[in-house]
């Protein structure tokens, strides 16, 4: 897996968590030095070495540049002093590490002398780029590989009301706090910006009239105060970019209906008052239900949509899941696109890699600078064992279960087990006391380095006696398994999910208890 | 009767007196296995007196090889303890010589400090309604800082504060907390005078305060600006916190005053220390000739002694002491309720062994 962040001092980084983990096992075969000829040795490598490293020159925000099935990746950055960056996946980035070239810089494309710049996102679609800073300001450009060309600016708050005028005194908080949340609906077009005491409004990027603006909680009956407001994170959900989710300072996370024809501005769906502590700082949505909040204190927590109701004093849900990690602020939280892995990048330097599904931390990269914004790239071709793994965990291991068995891998394959006769004793004993027979076929197969770590109940010893009765059907099924890997990884992780409730291919051995 | 034969487990063995052989027999194992508590109590204290015998014996060994080597420093091999600090679990964060951290911290806040480019200028306050003892150790403080500016709190908000001291152009705020007449905690809060550089917020549980009328053979500070002794902060953590600490000083130390102020990192905790030192120089003794036992140490003692061996420093504690440990920094000023922390101590999560340390 490959993750691009960009930090505070300007520094563009790519890093693969797989290098950085310690290995356990010295002898296990090192395919994926191989694959990459050039990797460093813990696998973070500068994407711009010759670029000068200045706080000026920070990056406030990285957007991919074209969909996730396009062959070239290419990205843009945002830097502090307003300029825009596109950058291109050299030829032969799949083999190699870090192999960007820069393609366009721009100056400043927002008028102030010093901006302050929120965020990028990029319209495939509509073939536009669109940065905002922090007065509400949103800059557009034209999304051509030549050109960076600005196309429009308009402000985000000017639409609401007509004559007023926006005034911007240097040095008074308030003022520069007038937009502190952005977010882009790629599929709509839309723009949404948010601010201290400013309610989130959307525009239309290509007219820049506002199209919607959400309204606030109706006072409470009994003060008759009303809920301050101040977005400091917003996000599309991507069931159908119809909802919005925006997380504010005031340790509250709303949902939002935005469609064209809606006609309630009214939040859909609040947390409860009491269950944040800190103020959000990013929002990343990790499934369909499941919505991932991060605050200042670095605390990520996992929330169910489908649990949140209207009620800001219902009773605080905690049992919603944590991410634990994080010593500071998390800047942002972004999924890879097809895995079931988080990014997290934050104030405590550190990049953190999060399996969804159990929420535990893979990988933790130290990466020197703060880190401001981070993506993930949607190609994982460069190390083929490793893409699809499944965690599993040791306590979810059932004894006399049919196990579910994806797919078989023969034990002379590859990177599958130079660490099957070290384990060959180990498990043994511990197979025959427990008696199952079956596990081992699951766990071994995916990837040798990673599983076999986690998972203690291997029975690799079952698999080598199996595979002798087995190997001959196995094998045409591992060859066809195998061919289909390295030509579509992404479909191979859809039939996988899907092959976990069809097409089950139970593998039962006859339990054995003499030992060999 | 007829006797009875022995147990078949026992043939072939000869009846043993049990008293004789616990004698001979060496308790190697810690006798708690043993249920019976008048045995037990007997073996333990064989197994104790066999633990010290066999202590003195290593002893008596080391001594014998020690004077068996003589002089020959290579031979002797000094036992080092294990501690906390020696078996530290590693920090990735540590800073090892990086250029890139070079180059951010060669940008960061505090830059102007270490450069003497911007004066620092401190203003200290307390919390609302502070009792008597507070004002001692400020006092002290004001000794130990230089340019340190003292403004009681009435009733402002630190908002307000910061505010105020921006307006005139101080470039940190400094909160001293209490309990129980009790100085307890301590904020400070950079605010680079009203600039675009808002720097950390830190706050410092603080703890074992002596003011200097406390201390033993204390000395009377003057004003002279003090050398400065940050040591001991190893993580980018430790780096940003030392750098924090030291911008609170101006760097153009005047040696005049021989004055030096010590922030000492060990395990996370911050020892703060003020001394006035003095170097004193050794006369050379010379050692008779007879007494010499090798020609090579004679010419040693002949030869001028090292700087090491020849001038000492002596130190005499002025100002207070006192002890402070980080417990979050904020990115920015002072802001608890919508503030982004940069790093938060969070107990459970953190110290997960003895061994890790964060600064």
């Amino acid at each position: 897996m490959r993750v691009i962040t960009g930090d505070e001092c300007g520094l563009l980084k790519e890093s693969i968590p797989e290098l950085s983990r310690r290995s356990t096992d010295p002898d296990a075969p090192a395919t994926p030095y191989n694959s990459m000829p050039d990797v460093t040795k813990d696998g973070v490598c500068r994407i711009d070495p010759k670029e000068k490293q200045t706080r000026e020159r920070g990056v406030v925000d990285l957007a991919w540049r074209n969909d996730a099935e396009c062959e070239q990746f290419s990205f843009a950055a945002l830097r502090k002093n307003g300029s825009v960056e596109l950058w291109k996946a050299a030829a032969e980035s799949r083999n190699k590490h870090a192999n960007y070239v820069l393609e366009q810089t721009s100056k400043n494309i927002f008028q102030q002398e010093r901006p302050n710049p929120l965020g990028l996102g990029v319209f495939c679609n509509h073939n536009r780029i669109c940065a905002g800073d922090s007065l509400g300001n949103v800059v557009i450009l034209k999304n051509d590989s030549d050109l960076l060309e600005e196309v429009q600016t308009y402000n985000a708050y000017k639409g609401s009301k007509r004559g007023e005028t926006l005034s911007y005194t240097p040095g008074q908080a308030l003022n520069a706090q007038l937009a502190t949340a952005i977010a882009f609906d790629t599929s709509h077009g839309r723009v949404a910006v948010g601010g201290r005491e400013r309610e989130t409004c959307l525009i239309d990027i290509h007219t820049g009239v506002q199209v919607f603006k959400t309204k606030n909680l109706p006072p409470d009956p009994q003060t008759l105060l009303q809920q301050p407001v101040w977005p400091t994170a917003i996000q599309f959900l991507h069931n159908d970019m119809n909802t919005m989710a925006v997380g504010t300072a005031y340790k509250q996370v709303r949902l939002y209906d935005v469609r064209e024809s809606s006609k309630i501005r009214r939040p859909t769906q609040t947390t409860p008052e009491d269950l944040l502590e800190y103020r959000v700082t990013s929002l990343c949505q990790v499934s369909d239900y499941e919505l991932v909040v991060a605050d200042g204190a670095g605390y990520i927590y996992c929330l169910d949509l489908r649990r949140l109701g209207r009620d800001l004093k219902a009773a605080a849900n905690k049992d919603m899941g944590r991410y634990v990690g994080p010593a500071g602020s998390v800047r942002q939280l972004k999924k890879h696109p097809t895995l079931p892995r988080l990014a997290a990048v934050g104030l405590d330097r550190m990049l953190r890699i999060y399996d969804t599904k159990k929420r535990r931390q893979l990988d933790c990269i130290y990466l020197k600078q703060r880190i401001n914004c981070v993506l993930v790239h949607g190609d994982d071709t460069w190390d083929v064992n490793d893409a699809t793994v499944d965690v599993v965990d040791p306590d979810d291991l059932d004894i006399d279960q049919d196990d579910v068995v994806q797919e078989y891998v023969d034990s002379d394959e590859e990177g599958s087990h130079g660490d099957d006769s070290n384990e060959d004793a180990d498990s043994v004993s511990s197979d025959d006391s427990e008696g199952n027979d079956e596990e081992a076929v699951d766990g071994s197969h995916e990837d040798g380095g990673e599983s076999v770590e986690d998972n203690d109940v291997e029975f690799p010893s079952s698999h080598q006696r199996d595979s002798n009765s087995q190997s001959e059907s196995s094998d045409n099924e591992d060859t066809e398994s195998h061919s289909s890997e390295t030509s579509s990884e992404e479909s191979k992780d859809n039939s996988e999910a899907e092959e976990d409730d069809e097409d089950v291919i139970v593998v039962k051995a006859p339990k054995r208890r003499r030992r060999q | 009767m007829v006797k009875k034969k022995p147990h078949a487990s026992l043939r072939g063995k000869k009846p043993v007196n049990a008293a004789k052989s616990a004698k001979k027999t060496p308790v190697s194992r810690n006798p708690s296995h043993i249920t019976n508590r008048l045995k037990r109590s007997e073996m333990y204290g064989k197994y104790l007196q066999q633990k010290r015998q066999e202590k003195k014996q290593s002893r008596i060994q080391r001594v014998k090889e020690a004077e068996a080597l003589g002089d020959d420093k290579n031979g002797i091999k000094k036992a080092v303890p294990r501690t906390l600090d020696n078996t530290r679990e590693v920090e990735p964060t540590m800073v090892l010589q990086d250029p890139e951290v070079a180059a951010d911290e060669a940008e960061d806040e505090f830059a102007r400090y270490f450069h003497s480019e911007t004066p620092p200028k401190v203003l200290v306050t307390t919390r609302p309604r502070p009792s008597q003892r507070l004002f001692f150790f400020i006092a002290d403080l004001q000794r130990l800082i230089p340019k340190l500016h003292f403004y009681p709190r009435k009733s402002f908000s630190l908002k307000e504060i910061c505010q105020f001291a921006a307006n005139r152009e101080f470039t940190h705020v400094m909160v001293l907390s209490e309990n129980a007449k009790h100085c307890n905690g301590m904020t400070i809060s950079h605010i680079g005078a009203g600039g675009e550089m808002l720097g950390p917020t830190a706050y410092f549980k603080v703890s074992n305060v002596v003011t200097s009328q406390n201390i033993p053979n204390h000395g009377a500070s003057t004003n002279h600006i003090p050398e400065l002794n940050l040591h001991g902060f190893g993580t980018r953590l430790g780096h940003r916190v030392g750098r924090l600490l030291g911008s609170l000083f101006p760097h153009d130390a005047e040696f005049q005053g021989r004055q030096v102020v010590t922030f000492h990192n060990q395990r996370d905790y911050l020892f703060v220390r003020h001394h006035r030192y003095v170097f004193e120089e050794k006369k050379n003794i010379k050692k008779a000739p007879s007494e010499c036992t090798t020609p090579e140490a004679s010419q040693d003692e002949q030869q001028p002694l090292g700087i090491k061996d020849r001038v000492k420093a002596r130190l005499q504690e002025l100002g207070p002491r006192f002890t402070l440990k980080l417990r979050w920094i904020q990115s920015g000023t002072f802001d608890t309720q919508f503030g982004e922390y940069e790093w938060m101590h969070k107990r459970k999560e953190m110290d997960t062994t003895r061994r890790r340390f964060h600064l």
